[in-house]
């Protein structure tokens, strides 16, 4: 009996002395972890991409917890606000972004010259400098960022890399590793945006690609809200700023500009045919009938539209004072005032025009003829363009004198009748 | 004169030379081309700030471009014209502003080097004023590297310099600008070498020629007999002699630490093109804006040195050299070891291209890769006496920070030639190089933003 009672009695006891310690030692080593770590990172998506900035999601809860600002690119705002809700406090910026390649220089648009053996990575490529395409901002379509993301959001499609936006989670590796800087986070969302970084002028951009930005500043003229900068031949469009009048997208004679949910976008081959895009093309033709109704409605110019022609009328002034100053600009003149009419021809007749009498229009009729031969003339015989302005002047000044909404126009006019 | 067959000791190659395609005895003066596009990034560090608009009118010599840091240069417009546009340059990875410059066709075309040179009156020459000269006149490294030459003659203080070291190796196969310059004009080399000896306080100076420019070697020995300090010695042909450690080690016998610079066992060394351009600048004030460029490979009609001004496209050396033959493939910037293919004929020239290759199909040995065989040819051929397999491994698998080795690879090409199984070497290296930079940018950036949020908190 004594036989079983001994080693039970000594493993017993051993048992107890060791179980004694470890309470000890667990009081005495006792570290407090708030719970709330565990609880976040349990509601974290656990990618560990890093791309909030932290080594990885138990990183990104410490420091939530301990009352960092941050945001994790891949959980949804649900998740955001459910973890908000566990910290009791508001999380800074969560407007989710997306990925976006800014190159749409697929095989059908840039223009190839020469032929790459070298190995397969974009950042070695670009060490080489233009590789097989002639642009030297452009996608190189190697594949390097399609390597990189590990959410299988990026593919080459016709030479370049596209993003699909429902695997895309935002955590910025492609942006990180892409060596010409063409990938950039967006918010997610209707977006209007200029998908090329080439800093060429226009003629070496027109060489290289059939769709990059050639610098002409049309979009920046027709912005009603300054909402594109333009630096180094490039534009590009502050999303802050931008109000989504699609002005720029009409405007861009190299339908580069682009309107895009990026939530749901992916480039094709289609879409570069369209040029403008379907929501684009909606949004448009639904902003032109309102305009018209309202315009209708009130029984005059609707706001933009006035806007517009003051605008370019006031372009129309300052040309011709800066012609008169510089003999120059004057030669070039005829075509730039061209330019201006035609455009507030487009816009149709200005609303305070009064119905005109027949008489009145032929004359404005025939005096318009002329100038219109004058300039033909000027711009087939150089001796004759140098003088064109003066001529051209005197036109304009006899149509200012039609013009009936002038009244001393109209005494003249009257003295001229009687 | 020191012996014969002097070299470096470890690694290195022999690559079939074919120099004797582009003849070394003498050069032409290319034509003024229509137009050129000068790069204000022709040189290592910040590109220069443009000081010309467009439709400005500019004179042979003009500064249209100032050095903007304390590691850049000034470029000067090489001959009369007028600007015609504010464009980039895509010289590589580098995508530099630039300006178009419409030449004067009436005006004469960039002078060649004087054919009788005076010697320099040193005397009349205090040390700083040459380092100014040097720095306004726009003067890099013409071996390549590019690297502001006045920077380089004002090491850090502390260091001792004894030896100056010239590079007349062109080790690079196909190129003879550098033989060609020397059999042509030793004077301005031996004259622009007194002036760095005086510039650093240096009494002795070493050029250093492969044997496989005997001429060379002949002429620049004559031309220096008499001047005291400079020695002419003869070494063994072989690939990377000019590198700069290479040629340190190969003349005067002194070993540069991986991660140090000449300056560091008391040596500078320069280009004998260099040399040449100092010469120039100190006696007739004439800015950095030509050179000798060996136009040469079997892909061109009639391969010769060429004396164009800096900004001349790929395309008018072309045709001014006969135009391409019909087994053109491919266009090199530089030698076929180290240099860089182009897609893009309007590139322009620069300071520092020494050479432009036109290969044909047979020169241009394209190879599929096989895997590695770890046979460590790489590796017993490498003369910085690194494992280029395994950096090749690292940056293979994105381990950059592991790769720090690399940053001692002068890319000299040896591990490339010499692999069996055709592997990319140094393409991978030199991926690994720039990535490391990258990380060192963006990790400083990174620091500077955090500073600048503790600052203000």
């Amino acid at each position: 009996m004594i036989d079983i009672l001994i080693p039970a009695g000594v493993m017993g006891g051993l048992g107890l002395a060791l179980a004694a310690a470890l309470l000890a030692a667990a009081k005495k080593f006792y570290v407090y972890e708030d719970p709330r770590i565990g609880q976040v990172e349990e509601m974290l998506p656990g990618a560990n991409c890093g791309g909030c900035g932290k080594a990885g999601c138990k990183a990104f809860a410490e420091a939530l917890v301990a009352g960092e600002d941050g945001n994790c690119p891949v959980a949804s705002a649900e998740t955001m606000a459910a973890i908000a809700q566990v910290l009791g406090k508001e999380l800074g910026n969560t407007e989710p972004v997306v990925a976006h390649v800014m190159c749409e220089g697929l095989k059908s648009s840039a223009t190839f010259n020469g032929l790459y053996h070298g190995i397969t990575d974009c950042r070695a490529a670009h060490l080489i400098g233009q590789v097989d395409r002639v642009c030297s901002y452009g996608c190189i379509g190697l594949g390097t960022c399609v390597e990189a993301c590990a959410f299988d959001a990026m593919e080459i499609y016709n030479g370049v890399c596209r993003v699909i936006p429902e695997n895309c989670v935002a955590c910025g590796k492609c942006v990180e590793v892409c060596p010409r800087d063409l990938i950039v986070l967006l918010p997610k969302g209707r977006q209007v945006f200029v998908p090329c970084k080439s800093l060429d002028v226009g003629k070496v951009t027109t060489r290289a690609c059939e769709i990059g930005c050639i610098g002409c500043k049309k979009c920046v003229k027709v912005c009603p809200s300054d909402a594109i900068e333009f630096e180094n031949n490039l534009a590009r469009i502050i999303p802050e700023k931008c109000t989504q009048c699609f002005e720029c997208v009409e405007a861009c004679p190299r339908d580069l500009i682009k309107v895009r949910d990026l939530a749901e976008f992916f480039i094709t081959e289609d879409d570069l045919k369209a040029g403008l895009d379907s929501i684009a093309k909606a949004t448009w033709q639904a902003r032109a009938a309102e305009k018209a109704k309202a315009a209708q409605a009130a029984g005059g110019e609707a706001p933009e539209i006035a806007a517009k022609r003051a605008k370019f009328e006031k372009a129309l002034a300052d040309a011709r004072a800066k012609a008169e100053a510089d003999p120059e600009y004057a030669k070039k003149l005829p075509k730039i005032e061209e330019g201006f009419l035609k455009k507030l021809t487009e816009l149709g007749p200005a609303p305070d025009a009064e119905p005109t009498d027949p008489e009145l229009a032929a004359r404005r009729a025939k005096i318009e003829q002329a100038l219109a031969a004058a300039r033909a003339k000027a711009e087939a015989d150089p001796e004759y363009a140098k003088k064109f302005p003066k001529i051209e002047q005197g036109f304009l000044n006899k149509l200012a004198a039609l013009d009936p909404s002038s009244k001393a126009a109209e005494h003249k006019y009257e003295e001229e009748q009687s | 004169m020191s012996g014969h067959g002097l070299t470096f000791r470890r690694g290195g190659t022999h690559p079939p030379e074919n120099k004797g395609l582009c003849d070394a005895a003498s050069y032409t003066v290319l034509p003024t081309p229509a137009e050129l596009l000068v790069a204000m990034s022709q040189h290592l560090g910040a590109p220069a700030r443009t000081l010309v608009k467009n439709r400005d009118e500019v004179e042979a010599g003009q500064l249209i471009g100032e050095s903007s840091a304390f590691i850049s240069a000034n470029i000067h417009a090489p001959v009369k014209g007028t600007i015609k546009g504010l464009d980039m340059a895509h010289i590589g990875p580098v995508n530099s502003p630039a300006v178009t410059i419409k030449t004067d066709q009436s005006a004469p075309p960039v002078p060649e080097y004087e054919r009788e040179p005076k010697p320099l009156d040193l005397a009349a020459w205090e040390k700083d004023a040459i380092l100014a000269r040097i720095k306004e006149t726009g003067i890099v490294g013409m071996g390549g590297a590019t690297f502001p030459t006045h920077v380089k003659l004002s090491p850090p203080p502390g260091a001792k310099l004894d030896v100056l070291v010239l590079n007349g190796a062109e080790c690079e196969p196909y190129l003879t600008a550098d033989d060609c310059l020397m059999r042509n004009h030793p004077v301005q080399v031996l004259e622009g070498t007194r002036a760095i000896m005086k510039a650093c306080g240096i009494d002795r100076a070493v050029i250093g020629i492969e044997d496989n420019k005997p001429e060379a070697y002949q002429t620049l020995s004559s031309a220096a007999e008499g001047l005291g300090g400079i020695e002419i010695v003869r070494c063994r042909t072989r690939y990377p002699q000019g590198a700069e450690k290479q040629l340190i080690e190969a003349t005067v016998g002194r070993k540069v630490a991986p991660g140090n610079l000449p300056f560091t066992v008391g040596v500078v060394v320069q280009n004998v093109a260099t040399t040449a351009a100092i010469y120039e600048a100190l006696t007739a004030g004439q800015p950095l804006t030509r050179r000798i460029i060996s136009v040469t490979g079997r892909g061109v009609n009639r391969p010769q040195n060429v004396m164009a001004p800096v900004g001349t496209s790929v395309a008018e050396l072309l045709e001014y050299c006969g135009g391409p033959k019909d087994d053109l493939a491919a266009v090199v910037m530089g030698g076929p070891m180290m240099g860089r293919a182009t897609s893009d004929l309007n590139e322009p020239t620069a300071k520092g291209t020494s050479g432009v290759l036109f290969l044909t199909k047979d020169e241009l040995v394209i190879r599929e890769e096989d895997p590695c065989l770890r046979c460590g040819r790489c590796v017993s051929d490498c003369p910085m006496g690194l494992v280029p397999t395994e950096l090749m491994s690292l940056a293979m698998q994105g381990r950059f920070e592991e790769a720090t080795d690399a940053l001692d690879c002068v890319e000299c090409g040896t591990c490339a030639f010499v692999c069996p199984s055709n592997r990319r070497l140094v393409q991978w290296i030199r991926l690994a190089k720039w990535e490391l930079g990258r990380m060192r940018r963006r990790a400083q950036m990174k620091q500077k933003e955090t500073e600048a949020k503790a600052a203000k908190s």
